[in-house]
């Protein structure tokens, strides 16, 4: 036997039981194929153990957001998924074809069961999504006017009156799991664990609300067979508390670790740091019907002072990265990186500011326009307090005399913007999904992200004409289009990129981190040596 | 005093209905919409898809929070009335189910935590107490004047290091055992000790400088028999009152010590509830909060007349 090959343990095979698998086998492995690495030869501990700092809402993904945190954990699937790079690759599907720009045809992998054995087949998906989208309002949308009809046992159409070419995408989504819908029955049936009933490489066996939860490998499992046998999940509320679970060693992964403390995990010899760049950006949003934002190049001035290396050093811990533009952060958008406010530039500021008429006086540090200062607040949420400090300092150097006030309470803030009562605020949103869709939403003239109802005809003219592209090219570069529109126009300043610090054992192997660490995360692969 | 126990008792219906109202009116009247809050971008980032004003009104509908308040208000107090203390927006469950689950966790914590306290608080008290002026004296002020410049969870996390993770005895997460309430436990008895501990102290001192222990002293009797006999159970009728305020916070108010320690009790939850303008969890913690600090201080009156005899409680003047 060649070393490397034959001392290979996995959880459940005994090296007997490996013996007795024969040397035809064996002879078949080794010369067919590929050649067993050092790193496979390691033993594969029985049990992965991770924390977070929350679970999931409950057991049916049509409840909060468990949907994603049960994907997140391999406790769930749909039809399509997400890849790292930003592409779709079929999931539950093992194909999908569009067979018109308003339908969809959609096949099967044969022989998946839910974990009760239940065949995961065209019926089953149909009740599954109209069941999602009866009960989740996220869902509905992502379904608005897409009917589903079953064809045979494993294929399905899905159709509309109007052209769905981003329909991949939405099957794709982070809500619309497939799941047993006659187990869970037609309301939310969120803690009978004996109801649960899902796909994916591993199944939830014991669950506590919010504070933890036991799976184990799905013995029915379509893929690969999980590595791993188990996995536990405890939740940790507090970051540093977190921290200190990652250097205990108690857990072999722990999301979301304080970036204060990030230098102690660097420092251990058992746990590594992994920075997971999200999908989510954080922009300042100002309010174009105050008289401060409605020249277009005060809100350019604003977008040209903000130093964003300074913002990820000093508001971030060096934790995050610079977004020049709307949709510099999303993978589908490399050339998003080289558009909008890619530096500094004071001089310009101050030059548009100037030519806005919002001058600097003689003995004053703020500019003026017709005897009225530059003067606004900016509001924050959540853990926004050191970027809104940060940017009060880099727009006074420009003269905006800028107040912070702000709370973690996200009632705060929303509630100021209900009232109409805001000047200026951060918020973080993701870009990831249908651009039609997504972009709308925060530009489009009705969109419910377009807080400032800032409205731009050519923008609009841009929108509408995601109608007629159905090719995935053409809507890129559309949608790059309306992000160069974007940043001409500075409805709302990009500044930085959401990044997602975990701790990662050293024994932890095939730790890839997916841009969407909250819907990706545990995989068949993923294993912990012993 | 069974007559007394019982007028108090009766006391606390209308005491729990004006905090019941008020935890109503005052949650409703602070800023934020539990739809909004329950539909709007989330914290861990990540886009979320639209949710279009109709399905927000549906929601808001099946929650019930679209009706008047006078509506609302006599709903949910007929719901009371029968026992029922609400579903929770956020996970659908009876409120009272998740209470529940979460207060054996909460008193195991507030039980040890109080008992702590009390060893703390009497055991050093009474040390500076006797030996005032000397070294041991200045070493437990200063000791009481550290704990309460310390924050709970910094000394949290500092016993969660050295003991978790130098030392290894503990876990950081798990389930609510006996081995894992010691940290918290800990930390909460000793920084919520130092003040009953200093006011324990004063009082002892005031006590000691009284006639009757000055001619205690004259009698010739031992200074164990004077402090253990004479003049602590006086003494102690001051600090009484501040532990049994206290075991209100205990029981209710250990949030952070619940989130450093994932403890899994009431705190937390109450504190994601609020932020979830989650009502019928908050106003069942209200209820909750209400009756255990009713319950508190009658427990801390009923002690004031096992501590010093003088004290009739229900006779006018008295009490």
């Amino acid at each position: 036997m060649r070393p490397g090959a034959s001392s290979r343990v996995d959880a459940g095979i005994g090296r007997r039981a490996l013996g007795r698998a024969g040397v035809g086998a064996f002879g078949l492995l080794a010369g067919l194929g590929p050649r067993l690495t050092a790193a496979q030869a390691e033993v594969v501990e029985e049990e992965l153990r991770m924390v977070t700092p929350r679970t999931f809402d409950g057991l049916d993904p049509t409840h909060g957001f468990s949907a994603s945190r049960l994907r997140q954990v391999g406790a769930a699937e749909g039809l399509l998924r997400i890849t790292r790079q930003g592409g779709i690759e079929p999931e539950l599907a093992s194909s999908y074809e569009m067979l018109d720009p308003t339908m969809w045809r959609v096949e099967l992998r044969p022989d998946v069961t839910f974990w009760s054995g239940r065949p995961v087949d065209a019926l089953a998906v149909v009740e599954s999504l109209e069941r999602a989208r009866a009960l989740v309002p996220f869902a509905a949308t992502l379904l608005a006017g897409v009917q589903i009809e079953r064809i045979d046992d494993r294929t399905l159409h899905f159709w509309s009156e109007q052209p769905i070419p981003s329909l991949p995408t939405t099957l794709a989504g982070e809500w619309l799991v497939i799941h047993n819908a006659e187990s869970y029955g037609p309301e939310v049936n969120s803690f009978d664990l004996a109801a649960a009933d899902l796909t994916g490489p591993f199944r939830i066996t014991a669950f506590e609300p919010a504070v933890r939860v036991f799976l184990e490998r799905n013995p029915t499992y379509w893929g690969v067979r999980p590595r791993t046998a188990r996995i536990h999940l405890d939740v940790i509320p507090d970051p540093d508390a977190r921290t200190l679970a990652a250097l205990s060693g108690e857990a072999h992964l722990v999301q979301l670790v304080n970036p204060a403390s990030a230098r102690q995990i660097e420092r251990s010899r058992t746990t590594r740091l992994v920075p997971i760049p999200a999908d989510s950006i954080v922009s300042a949003y100002v309010n174009p019907e105050r008289p401060q934002f409605s020249d277009v190049r005060v809100r350019q001035a604003l977008a040209w002072a903000v130093d964003r290396e300074e913002l990820v050093a000093l508001a971030h811990d060096g934790w995050s990265a610079p977004v020049p533009s709307w949709l510099g952060n999303d993978p589908n958008y490399p050339e998003a990186r080289r558009v909008g406010y890619t530096r500094q530039d004071l001089a310009r500021a101050a030059q548009l500011l100037d030519e806005a008429g919002w001058r600097l006086t003689a003995g004053s540090s703020v500019r003026a326009k017709d005897g009225v200062p530059l003067k606004f607040r900016l509001l924050w949420m959540l853990t926004y307090r050191p970027l809104a400090e940060v940017l009060q300092e880099q727009w006074r150097r420009i003269g905006a005399d800028v107040e912070v006030q702000g709370s973690p309470d996200v009632a705060f803030l929303r509630a100021r913007r209900a009232e109409g009562n805001w000047d200026a605020f951060l918020e973080g949103w993701g870009t990831f999904g249908d651009p039609a869709a997504v972009l709308s939403r925060h530009v489009g003239a009705t969109g419910d992200i377009n807080y400032g109802k800032l409205v731009d005809p050519v923008t609009e003219e841009l929108l509408a004409g995601f109608v007629d592209l159905t090719d995935p090219e053409d809507r890129r570069q559309q949608a790059l289009r309306i992000n160069e529109r974007h940043a001409e126009l500075v409805p709302f300043i990009p500044l930085t990129q959401f990044l997602q610090l975990n701790a990662v054992s050293r024994r932890l192997r095939n730790y890839d981190p997916h841009f969407l660490p909250w819907v990706y995360e545990v995989h068949p692969d993923l294993w912990v040596s012993a | 005093m069974l007559q007394y126990t019982a007028r108090r008792l009766l006391i606390t219906v209308p005491v729990l209905w004006a905090a019941f109202t008020l935890s109503f009116l005052l949650i409703r009247a602070a800023p934020g919409d539990p739809v909004d809050i329950m539909f709007g971008p989330q914290e861990s980032g990540g886009g979320v898809e639209a949710v279009t004003k109709e399905q927000k009104d549906q929601r808001r509908r099946e929650l019930g929070i679209n009706q008047p308040l006078p509506v609302q208000y006599v709903a949910w107090f007929g719901r009371v009335l029968h026992g029922d203390i609400g579903t929770s927006f956020k996970s659908r469950r009876s409120v009272f189910v998740e209470l529940q689950q979460r207060l054996p966790a909460t008193l195991t914590l507030a039980a040890a935590s109080f008992t702590i306290k009390v060893v703390v608080v009497v055991g050093l008290g009474i040390l500076a107490a006797a030996k005032v002026g000397s070294i041991w004296d200045h070493l437990v002020r200063l000791f009481a004047l550290v704990l309460i410049a310390m924050p709970s969870f910094w000394l949290g996390l500092l016993l969660l290091w050295l003991f978790a993770v130098h030392f290894q005895w503990v876990t950081v997460a798990g389930p609510a055992t006996p081995q894992r309430v010691v940290l918290p436990a800990v930390t909460l008895g000793l920084v919520t000790a130092p003040t009953v501990m200093r006011v324990l102290r004063a009082s002892l001192l005031a006590e000691l400088g009284r006639a009757h222990v000055v001619f205690s002293r004259a009698k010739g009797l031992p200074e164990h028999l004077i402090l253990w006999r004479h003049t602590l159970r006086l003494a102690m009728l001051p600090a009484v009152t501040l532990l049994g305020i206290s075991l209100t916070y205990l029981m209710t108010g250990s949030v952070i010590i619940e989130s450093v320690f994932s403890w899994p009790g009431v705190g937390k939850y109450v504190m994601d509830s609020i932020q979830a303008r989650d009502y019928p969890v908050i106003q069942g913690f209200v209820l909750l909060a209400t009756a255990i600090t009713v319950f508190g201080n009658l427990l801390v009156d009923l002690a004031y007349g096992l501590l010093d005899p003088r004290i009739r409680l229900g006779t006018a003047g008295q009490t």
